[in-house]
C-alpha cells in the first residue's frame, strides 16, 4: 500500500506542486479581497488542490495497459484503493488546513469572521470526500471519461445552485445537525463510498 | 512445468474451446495462430487476467487460479502504452518499490544499459515501439521471474530489433532455466527460437509438438521436381497436399514409401497446411 502511495505522489507530483502554488496564490486573493473571495477558499480551493492530482492519476492510468499492468501486482486490489483515498484524504485535509488558516487565523485580524464554523466545515470536508471517491469509482468502474462528466455535472448543479442564490429569492436551507450527528453519518458515507470503490475495481 | 488442460473462455463472438498444452522449463513454447485466433485469451487467462469460463491450470502439479498464485511471472506484450507521460526511472522505481524482495537492480541496469544500449531517461511516449518492448523486458527481467509470458513482443520491431530481442529471450530461457511462452504471428521468430509450437485456430488448438517433429513430418517440393516423380506419386501428393505459391507442402503421411521427395518445409508452410487440411 505505502508503495501505491508513494507511486500517486511521484507520478503526480508537478499537479501537487501546481496545488500547492494555487493555494498560495488563492490566500493572497483572499487577503486582498479582505476575505470576501469565499468562491477561493470554500469551493476552488479544495477542489483544485484535491482533483486535480487526483484526475490527473486517473487519466495517466486510463488504459487498458496501465489497469492491466496494475493488477498484475502481487500486493492486493485493496490495498491500490485504500492508498488512493489516503491520497485523496491527505490533500483534502492539506486544502482544509489551509483554508481554515486564511479565513479563520488569517483573515481574522480584518475582523471579519469570529470563531469558526465547525458544523459548515465538516459538511464541506465529506462533501468533498464523497465528491472525489465517487468520481473515483467511477473511474474504476467504467473510465476517466465517466468520472469527467460527473465532475462537469457537479460543477453545472453548484453553478446553478450559485446563480438562483444570487439572482432568486431561492435560498439551500439545512436542517440543523450537532457535530457529532453529522460526522457519524459523514462516516458512515465516506465508509460506504470506500467499499463501493474496492468492488468497482474488483469488478471492472 | 506448467500444464494448462482443457481451458475454456467464452465471449460474445469468440470461443477458446479445450485449450491444453504444456509449458517446460528452459524451452520456448510458441504460440503461434492468426489475429483473432485466440493467444493473447490464453496468455491473459494464465496470469489471471480474464476470468477463465472452465479448465485447470497446474504448476508443477499443484493446481491454481492463475500462475500468479506459485510462479513471479513475468508479462510483457505488444506496444506497451503504460504510465506514458511518465520517465522511464520513475516506472522502474514504482515497480522496483513493488517487487522489492525478487528485485534486481544490477540486472535491471544490465539489460538497460549493456544490453538495450539505453543511456538516456526519456518518458515512455516518447520511446520508440521497439524501444518501449525492450524497457518492459528490461523490467519484468529485473523482477527474476520464473516464467516469460510474451504476446506479441516482436510485432511492430523492425528485423534488426527483433533478432536481438530473440536472442536476449532465447538466451535467458536457457541459462535461467525458465519456461517462455511467446505468442505470434510471424513464423518465422518462433522458427528461430521456439522448441515447442502450439497452433490455435479460431479458438481451437489445431497442434502441439516440437518444432523438430513438425516440420519432420511435412516436406515442401517445387512444382517442376514432381515432374521427375512416379505417377502414383505425383497424384499423392498433388491430390492430398496443398500447393502453395510455386510448391506443394504435403503430410510425410500420404506416402508409403520410406524416402520422401523434397525438403522439410518451413513452419508456415506446415500451419497454412494444418489450417487447410481443418
Amino acid at each position: 500500500m505505502i508503495s501505491y502511495l508513494k507511486k500517486d505522489i511521484r507520478f503526480s507530483k508537478i499537479w501537487l506542486g501546481i496545488a500547492v502554488l494555487y493555494s498560495l496564490i488563492c490566500g493572497y486573493i483572499f487577503i486582498k479581497d479582505s476575505g470576501d473571495s469565499f468562491f477561493f477558499v470554500d469551493f476552488l480551493l479544495p477542489l483544485f488542490v484535491t482533483y486535480l492530482p487526483l484526475s490527473r492519476l486517473m487519466n495517466m492510468e486510463d488504459s487498458r495497459d496501465t489497469r492491466d499492468f496494475l493488477r498484475r501486482m502481487p500486493q492486493g486490489r485493496n490495498g491500490r484503493v485504500i492508498a488512493r483515498v489516503i491520497f485523496i484524504f491527505s490533500l483534502l485535509i492539506f486544502s482544509f488546513a489551509v483554508k481554515i488558516f486564511y479565513k479563520y487565523l488569517l483573515v481574522k485580524g480584518y475582523s471579519l469572521m469570529s470563531g469558526m464554523n465547525l458544523e459548515a466545515e465538516l459538511a464541506y470536508f465529506i462533501a468533498f470526500f464523497a465528491f472525489n471517491l465517487i468520481s473515483l469509482i467511477l473511474f474504476y468502474r467504467f473510465s476517466f471519461h465517466a468520472a469527467q462528466n460527473f465532475t462537469l455535472a457537479s460543477y453545472a448543479v453548484v453553478f446553478a445552485l450559485g446563480l438562483l442564490n444570487k439572482h432568486t429569492d431561492f435560498t439551500l436551507s439545512f436542517p440543523s445537525v450537532n457535530v457529532e450527528v453529522l460526522a457519524g453519518c459523514g462516516l458512515l458515507l465516506i465508509a460506504a463510498l470506500i467499499f463501493a470503490a474496492i468492488r468497482m475495481e474488483k469488478i471492472s | 512445468m506448467i500444464e494448462v488442460r482443457n481451458l475454456n473462455k467464452s465471449y460474445k463472438r469468440f470461443k477458446l474451446e479445450n485449450a491444453s498444452f504444456v509449458l517446460r522449463p528452459g524451452k520456448v513454447t510458441g504460440l503461434i495462430g492468426a489475429n483473432g485466433a485466440g493467444k493473447s485469451t490464453i496468455l491473459r487467462s494464465l496470469i489471471g487476467l480474464v476470468k477463465k469460463d472452465s479448465g485447470e491450470i497446474l504448476v508443477d502439479g499443484n493446481k491454481v487460479n492463475d500462475l500468479g498464485e506459485k510462479l513471479k511471472v513475468g508479462y510483457v506484450c505488444q506496444d506497451l502504452k503504460i504510465y506514458a507521460g511518465q520517465k522511464m526511472s520513475d516506472v522502474a522505481g514504482f515497480v522496483k518499490d513493488i517487487y522489492k524482495d525478487s528485485w534486481d537492480n544490477g540486472l535491471y541496469e544490465h539489460y538497460l544499459k549493456d544490453v538495450f544500449g539505453f543511456d538516456y531517461d526519456l518518458k515512455i511516449k516518447e520511446l520508440s515501439t521497439g524501444m518501449r518492448v525492450k524497457f518492459f523486458i528490461a523490467l519484468e527481467l529485473a523482477k527474476k521471474p520464473e516464467c516469460l509470458l510474451l504476446d506479441e513482443v516482436t510485432s511492430g520491431l523492425d528485423p534488426m530489433v527483433r533478432d536481438d530481442v530473440l536472442d536476449i529471450l532465447l538466451q535467458i530461457t536457457r541459462d535461467d532455466n525458465i519456461p517462455v511462452f511467446m505468442s505470434s504471428h510471424i513464423t518465422e521468430d518462433l522458427e528461430k527460437i521456439a522448441d515447442y509450437i502450439v497452433y490455435i485456430d479460431s479458438g481451437h488448438i489445431l497442434l502441439e509438438d516440437t518444432v523438430e517433429n513438425i516440420r519432420k513430418n511435412y516436406y515442401k517440393i517445387e512444382c517442376e521436381e514432381l515432374l521427375d516423380l512416379d505417377e502414383e506419386t505425383r497424384a499423392a501428393i498433388t491430390g492430398k497436399g496443398f500447393k502453395q505459391h510455386q510448391y506443394y507442402v504435403y503430410n510425410a503421411g500420404i506416402l508409403d514409401r520410406q524416402d520422401k521427395p523434397g525438403t522439410a518445409a518451413m513452419l508456415s508452410d506446415v500451419l497454412r497446411c494444418l489450417r487447410k487440411e481443418k
